[in-house]
């Protein structure tokens, strides 16, 4: 779809117009349960954020600018909702200490295509998954919104309201970290 | 901070693609000579790539109907005391001209009811605040109920 088709929408969802919506949340739902679920990981909460998102969106939706970025406005929605619930769940999970840093195996090496490579590559994907599940919120966070929704770093900052330096240093972080992490369980992986 | 370890602090901002052509011209040669660095740079990029390959998971067919289910009635809300204010406006006008217009027949047959309220002959001043009286308490009823029917629609869903 494209960014007018979207700017479409919102007008319309603005005059409270069903259709609209219902093609605003199917353009973006899986993108947003998605990024809902790198925050919170258990599904059931995802769900359940995924919701209050939506309805928050409409309760504002009036207020919003249609030319101003509709993606980042509804991210940064998600992500007020997500640390809401994070921080009465687990107060102290928005704020993990860093590891410390190790150097990674060549468990990420590509080789020529086959199917044996193929089952390591998908075998390699789960291994990143479950090293990014094992990072803080804040870093999963970001690395979400800049691998999996493919944002630009100005789109970040406005989500995340904070300066482009900051997210810049905080990429970077959270991309070794991810590597940190990773070659941890490589080693145990090979060690077992 | 030598060239190498400045060179670390941008490796993986490089393997995103969010550096500049110049950084990562600087980038491209250090690697090209340290063995570390491109070991590093390596790993990065493998990240990076497997990243925006992680599969992507759906929401369950169930709550995106609930959501869509529940947003339309939200809209539907939304939209009825905006219909309210719409009707309002013209209520409120036909309630004072239908005032204007009616007072002097309520004075005549009601005059025992007013017979204390005398406004003088030719008192304009009187006669309008008299009138406009009349007009805010016919605007303030007409209000009411429209107010009490929006509700009513609103509980009604």
């Amino acid at each position: 779809m494209a960014p007018s088709e979207v700017s479409g929408d919102i007008l319309a969802v603005q005059n409270g117009d069903p259709e609209a919506f219902a093609s605003l949340l199917g353009r973006y739902q899986n993108r947003l349960y998605r990024y809902l679920l790198r925050w919170v990981h258990e599904p059931a909460s995802a769900e359940d954020l995924f919701q209050q998102t939506w309805m928050r969106v409409i309760q504002n939706i009036r207020r919003f600018d249609a030319k101003r970025n509709f993606d980042a406005w509804l991210f940064a929605v998600a992500r007020n909702i997500a640390i809401d619930y994070l921080r009465r769940r687990r107060p102290a999970s928005l704020e993990e200490p860093l590891g410390d840093d190790f150097f990674l195996s060549d468990a990420l090496a590509t080789g020529a295509p086959g199917p044996l490579d193929q089952v390591l590559r998908s075998e390699k994907i789960e291994s990143v998954r479950r090293a990014l599940e094992s990072q803080p919120p804040v870093y999963r966070e970001i690395l979400s919104l800049r691998f999996e929704e493919e944002m630009k770093l100005e789109e970040i900052a406005e989500v995340l309201s904070v300066p482009l330096g900051t997210v810049k240093t905080r990429l970077a972080r959270a991309l070794e970290r991810l590597r940190t992490a990773f070659s941890c369980m490589q080693r145990e992986e090979v060690s077992s | 901070m030598s060239e190498h370890e400045r060179i670390r602090t941008l490796l993986a901002l490089a393997a995103s693609g969010d550096l500049s052509p110049r950084d990562m011209r600087r980038v491209d040669e250090h690697v090209a000579r340290c063995a570390a660095c491109r070991k590093a740079s390596d790993e990065l990029a493998a990240l990076a790539s497997s990243l925006r390959a992680l599969p992507t998971p759906q929401p369950p067919a169930e709550l995106v109907a609930r959501v869509c289910r529940l947003g339309t009635t939200r809209l539907e809300l939304q939209r009825t005391p905006r219909n309210g204010t719409a009707f309002l406006a013209p209520l409120v006008a036909a309630s004072w001209v239908a005032a204007l217009a009616t007072w002097p027949l309520v004075r005549a047959e009601f005059h025992w009811l007013f017979g204390g309220w005398h406004v003088p002959a030719g008192g304009l001043v009187g006669t309008v605040g008299a009138y406009s009286i009349l007009g805010f308490v016919l605007a303030c009823a007409s209000a009411l109920a429209v107010g009490m029917s929006a509700r009513e629609i609103r509980r009604s869903k």
